[in-house]
């Protein structure tokens, strides 16, 4: 066994049992174990939430991005503390509304606001499908980091067997509370890997990282610039603008038991003034991109990048903290993606049938839909593919339902509502899959006005019809707003 | 309207606005770095304490009282 393949293991259970000891104490409810029983403070909050903006995606893709798009990258710096802003404000909103009438997913909110089973049912399914791709992404990225380290595709399968089985067996024991405790090692590790990295391989490869950008001033002055093309100014825009509303109005369901796990609205709110900080550190591996442009190869895989250029200026153990790294970006997001979907198939998918009952089918969905990412991402690693080219783009179609459901009043019924969400998603299919549509604008936010106009149409014929606005029962819940 | 609003709009347009200011998306460098990078981190770090203008505001404080008698009292 290599140094690296070594490494790597040690991490995955070391990774592994943190997760493990979080645990306060045997439960089968399932508020304890999605939200924490609405119990952590700011710090916990922060490695939670900070949890979600690294995955492999950031470590491995952002010094891709660069490597193939220059500064169009940066696209993915803004766009969490944008909407952080907005989220100050929405953030105190939710988490009273959600607290006070008990709900603990996504699709509970919509369920309860809309007084509609179909639109939760509906929004968990999407929910679900459109997360299983991105549950496969971060094993596939751990695989691909063993892989790309060992040179070995056996050492990468059996790895991420390994480190898979371990999460679903933390989570199943310790719930969001094993995905917090887990943060801290992860964040932790990640910064000081990326710093060092940062510095290290400019300096190694071309004198440092003002040397770098120096030499690609006079080499690739294009990778300096947002212009025409792929990674032109209107994808840049347009990516930041959906990205920025769908993390604003919480479409990714797996943000929800993050933010309703805090113990008060302070610490939503502390979290959304210093996370933009923390924020700029997706900077880093963009660093490391740039840096390759100048060494290696133009074809070179771009997700292979930041190892590629590891394993060349560092020692094999290194490269082994270097994957662990990736492990725990893949590890810790899994983590919580799982308590995101399990928690909608048993709250919001499978009829109920009793509190226990519903947790037992939380339990057994960690289990099957880990099962299912795990087997395709081996046997079969392109069939999910094309679905993540729906992930942002489809639940960005929840965007208006979820912002007309922080007014206190319902002002526009579910039917509306309802049509708008499924003309959006049959638009964003169109585009992807349908083959008219070869722009460079997101197709998430091109979807999303003729789901607007959908629903405004509903509207109309709504109050044509007679149809009043409703004051529903959340609005006593928000009588307690973040002040402003 | 609140002048935090205003002081926190600023940093929020100027991130919006990256991609269409010729004097930032352009191929020169600014302190070593390209200067998309450095004008994007630059406005991403002024959202935080144009976000603690609100957080650390005696109004907000009185809320966060009213609010800590409120729990207290279920």
């Amino acid at each position: 066994m290599s140094a690296t393949l070594a490494v790597t293991l040690i991490g995955i259970a070391v990774i592994a049992l943190l997760g493990f000891l979080g645990r306060r104490k045997a439960t089968s409810d399932l508020s304890e174990w999605t939200v924490g029983g609405r119990k952590f403070g700011a710090m916990t909050m922060w490695f939670l939430q900070a949890g979600e903006v690294f995955t492999t995606f950031t470590f491995l893709g952002m010094a891709g991005l660069a490597f193939t798009g220059g500064v169009a990258a940066l696209y993915a710096l803004p766009y969490i503390p944008l909407a952080y802003v907005g989220l100050y404000f929405l953030g105190p909103i939710i988490w009273h509304r959600a607290r006070e009438r008990g709900h603990l997913t996504q699709a509970d909110f919509l369920t309860d606001f809309y007084d509609s089973k179909l639109l939760g049912t509906l929004t968990a399914i999407f929910g679900v499908v459109f997360l299983l791709p991105y549950l496969q992404l971060q094993i596939t990225g751990l695989g691909l980091a063993v892989q790309l380290a060992t040179g070995d595709t056996t050492s990468s399968n059996v790895s991420i067997v390994i480190a898979f089985v371990l999460v679903v067996a933390f989570v199943l024991w310790a719930g969001i509370r094993g995905v917090a405790t887990t943060s801290y090692l992860k964040d932790a590790l990640m910064l000081i890997v990326l710093l060092v990295l940062t510095i290290a391989i400019p300096a190694h490869f071309n004198g440092g990282i003002g040397a770098t950008f120096h030499k690609l001033m006079a080499s690739h002055p294009d990778f300096l610039t947002v212009h025409s093309g792929d990674f032109g100014t209107g994808w840049f825009f347009s990516s930041m603008i959906a990205s920025t509303l769908g993390v604003l109005f919480m479409t990714l369901p797996h943000q929800w038991p993050a933010l309703l796990s805090a113990e008060s609205p302070k610490a939503v709110r502390r979290n959304y003034v210093f996370l933009p900080v923390y924020s700029i550190a997706l900077a880093l591996p963009m660093i490391i991109g740039f840096a390759g442009i100048l060494v290696l190869k133009q074809n070179t895989d771009s997700n292979a990048i930041l190892l590629t250029l590891t394993q060349q200026a560092f020692p094999d153990w290194f490269t082994g903290l270097v994957v662990v790294g990736t492990a725990s970006a893949a590890m810790v997001p899994a983590a919580g993606l799982l308590v995101g979907m399990s928690s909608l198939i048993a709250r919001n998918i499978v009829p109920r049938k009793g509190e226990r009952s519903q947790y037992w089918v939380n339990q057994g969905s960690v289990v099957v839909l880990t099962g299912i990412a795990l087997v395709l991402a081996i046997a079969r690693p392109d069939l999910l593919a094309n679905l993540l080219l729906l992930t942002y783009s489809g639940l960005d179609q929840l965007i208006p339902a979820i912002a007309l459901a922080l007014f206190a009043r319902r002002m526009i019924g579910v039917r509306p509502v309802l049509a708008g969400l499924l003309a959006g998603e049959a638009v964003v299919i169109w585009l992807t899959f349908g083959g008219a549509y070869s722009g460079h604008i997101n197709v998430g936010l091109i979807a999303l006005v003729p789901n607007l106009v959908v629903i405004a149409s509903g509207a109309a014929i709504e109050r044509a019809g007679g149809y009043r606005t409703t004051e529903v029962e959340v609005a006593e819940a928000d009588e307690a707003r973040v002040v402003s | 309207m609140r002048p935090q609003y205003l002081i926190l709009a600023v940093p929020v347009v100027a991130l919006v606005a990256t991609v269409f200011l010729p004097f930032v998306n352009t191929a020169t460098l600014w302190f070593g770095l390209p200067s998309v990078m450095v004008w994007t981190a630059l406005w991403v770090l002024a959202t935080c304490p144009a976000l603690c203008l609100f957080e650390f505001s005696s109004r907000q404080r009185e809320a966060d009282r009213a609010e800590a008698l409120k729990a207290g009292e279920h």
